[in-house]
């Protein structure tokens, strides 16, 4: 599989909310990088749980992309992500780069980063407080 | 290497050696710039050169490590890390640098050689700076809350019983920036007053402060002191005389209500004291009276320093004063109800579109190179007017509380002084009062300190024994170690 077709499933995957599907796009000890969510996970087994626990509080999440560049080895692409979260209903969408980078039987990293000015990160705003 | 790595390359280079202006000639007339450090994209190679001028004067020793690069003949995309330290930003006390460190990717858009679009997403866990103020239901929270919260608040201190908002998301250089040059709003409703309403409003507020007020006239202001009966610091309030019999004390962080109320409640005075309903905003910096002008029913241009008048802002009633925290062109509006806070909030960062206006709160990086202090400076030390560098607010000849003790301080001479300090390299924050040692003696304590932009050097204010001289070489005693220091003059700067 082709880091572009890796980077489709991933997108498919965490957009069905599949956790398993997200986790098998991966080497046995792949890594996800995935901070929004303050997650760094090494390994399918891990990956699995910590997908599963990032989506069970979310009613609805999408990610897409809008362009990319690469290589054989590695992609790196920019979108959207959005979500809508089981609690406050609070519909979020940030701009997103998605990188992937090919291991030997799957993707070897997958590291997610964000343009998340609108709903500050850093400071206890309005979407850590509604938890 | 393709050309459009070579430029990207080029760009990193000249970003690490902090040449902005070096970078002129690698953007596009109509280039996009959106990093998640700025509210919104910079739209042209002009304002896209101008915050990056901003935003590198808060950055030292940076570094920009390029892992993975992709480039084709529309561009290069790029991943990587950035790693700077921040200038004005102060070390932890533990030792530990204010740093800006992150991974990222970058995407550029290239044209005829010229980058089109600069977008660039980060990993935002080492951007959460530190975790929230923990809040507490015993202080209160003051009526532009929702407005702060909005505007990113990070760090609260309590100040009169009351949350005060001090660090937002900007850099310390973006907010420097901002309120000498362009327009700041800060949340100063913890600035309570001490009203006092009467006949005797007068003769009460002579008594309990420092300086004559015999000529005070009605939309007057004064910068005064209040003290204890030993001569010590109390605060130093703000006075302004809105109205014929009400005096307000806009004063620091001290209960000078309580005790200007039991002053009054001996029965010499005819007058109410009370803390009335009124927050206080600030609009700092030299594009605040066109932004007040827009809002004000009645033109606020020849208001002069420490002058207030009645006016309406935004169509709510309110008392506005020329006077401030940052030294330079400011204006204070105290509405008279809180009910419509918000509403005054939001119509003045309307008002301030135009120019670009950022909320932030009091600047010290400022304040301390006009050599503005706070009554954090003064309380908690014995500190006399005169040690303070205040002796020409006391004017012995009235009566006063505190008179006689600082009628002796004043015939005898002070034991301390206050003085300024360049101080050698970066220093911490400020958690404690450093010790200032001359020779194997202390002598004094560092009580104010920060960075200065305009001298790109660490400053400090300290009270000393009245014996240090001017250029004196003394050692400062903070949580990084033990730095030499230079005795000097204060204000810093006086532009």
């Amino acid at each position: 599989m082709s880091v572009d077709q890796m980077l489709n499933q991933f997108c498919a995957a965490f957009s069905a909310k599949n956790a398993e599907a997200v986790a098998a796009l991966f080497d046995e000890q792949g890594l996800l990088e995935f901070p929004f969510a303050g997650q760094r996970l090494v390994g399918r087994r891990e990956i699995a749980n910590g997908v599963a626990r990032m989506c069970e509080n979310l009613d609805s999440v999408s990610i897409s992309v809008r362009s990319k560049r690469a290589t054989e080895q590695f992609v790196i692409s920019e979108g959207r992500m959005s979500f809508r979260r089981t609690a406050s209903k609070e519909e979020v969408s940030c701009a997103i780069s998605i990188v992937v980078e090919r291991g030997k039987s799957g993707a070897a990293r997958i590291s997610t980063y964000y343009d998340t000015y609108a709903i500050r990160p850093w400071v206890d705003g309005k979407i850590f407080a509604t938890g | 290497m393709s050309k459009n790595q070579e430029l990207l390359e080029k760009f990193c280079a000249l970003f690490e050696q902090r040449d902005a202006d070096g970078m002129s000639d690698i953007w596009a007339e109509d280039a996009l710039y959106e990093i998640p450090l700025h509210d919104t994209a910079l739209h042209g190679r002009e304002e896209i050169l101008h915050n990056m001028r901003i935003g590198l004067r808060g950055l030292e020793e940076i570094r920009i490590v390029l892992d993975n690069v992709v480039a084709d003949s529309g561009g290069v995309s790029a991943e990587g890390t950035f790693y700077a330290r921040n200038i004005g930003v102060p070390s932890r006390v533990d030792g530990r640098p204010s740093r800006l460190d992150f991974r990222f990717t970058l995407i550029l858009e290239i044209e005829d050689g010229k980058i089109k679009r600069y977008s660039e997403y980060f990993d935002t866990r080492n951007l959460r700076m530190e975790e929230r103020t923990r809040l507490s239901t015993a202080s209160r929270r003051s009526p532009y809350w929702e407005g702060t919260v909005e505007a990113g608040v990070a760090h609260y201190m309590v100040y009169n019983h009351m949350f005060f908002p001090v660090v937002y998301k900007h850099s310390p250089a973006e907010e420097y920036e901002a309120l000498t040059k362009r327009v700041t709003l800060w949340d100063v409703g913890c600035e309570r007053q001490t009203e006092v309403r009467g006949p005797d409003a007068l003769k009460l507020v002579q008594y309990i402060t420092t300086r004559d007020l015999s000529k005070l006239k009605t939309g007057d202001c004064r910068y005064t002191l209040c003290c204890d009966p030993e001569g010590h610091i109390l605060c130093d309030p703000v006075l302004l005389k809105p109205y014929d019999d009400v005096i307000w004390l806009s004063h620091g962080d001290v209960d000078l209500t309580l005790w200007a109320r039991a002053i009054a409640m001996e029965g010499k005075f005819d007058v109410t004291v009370c803390e009335p309903d009124v927050a206080p905003v600030q609009i700092q910096g030299p594009n605040s009276l066109a932004v007040l002008n827009k809002l004000a029913s009645k033109p606020v241009d020849g208001l002069g320093f420490y002058k207030c008048m009645e006016n309406t802002i935004a169509g709510i009633e309110a008392i506005v004063s020329r006077t401030g925290w940052s030294g330079g062109l400011g204006y204070e509006v105290f509405p008279l109800s809180s009910d419509k806070a918000m509403h005054l909030w939001n119509a003045i960062l309307e008002a301030g579109s135009e120019f670009d206006i950022m909320v932030i709160g009091p600047n010290i990086n400022r304040a301390i190179e006009k050599g503005v202090t706070d009554t954090g400076y003064h309380v908690n030390s014995n500190m006399n007017p005169y040690e303070a560098g205040h002796g020409r607010l006391v004017h012995l000849e009235k009566e006063f509380i505190g008179r006689d003790a600082l009628r002796k301080v004043h015939e005898e001479g002070p034991a301390r002084q206050t003085v300024g300090l360049f101080i050698e390299g970066n220093i911490p924050l400020l958690e404690w009062f450093w010790p200032v040692e001359s020779g194997k003696s202390k002598v004094g304590e560092v009580r104010w300190a920060a960075h200065s932009f305009a001298l790109n050097r660490s400053l400090g204010i300290a009270l000393v024994d009245a014996s240090i001289q001017q250029r004196a070489q003394v050692t400062v005693d903070h949580p990084l170690g033990k730095v030499l220091a230079t005795v000097t003059t204060i204000p810093f700067v006086t532009d």
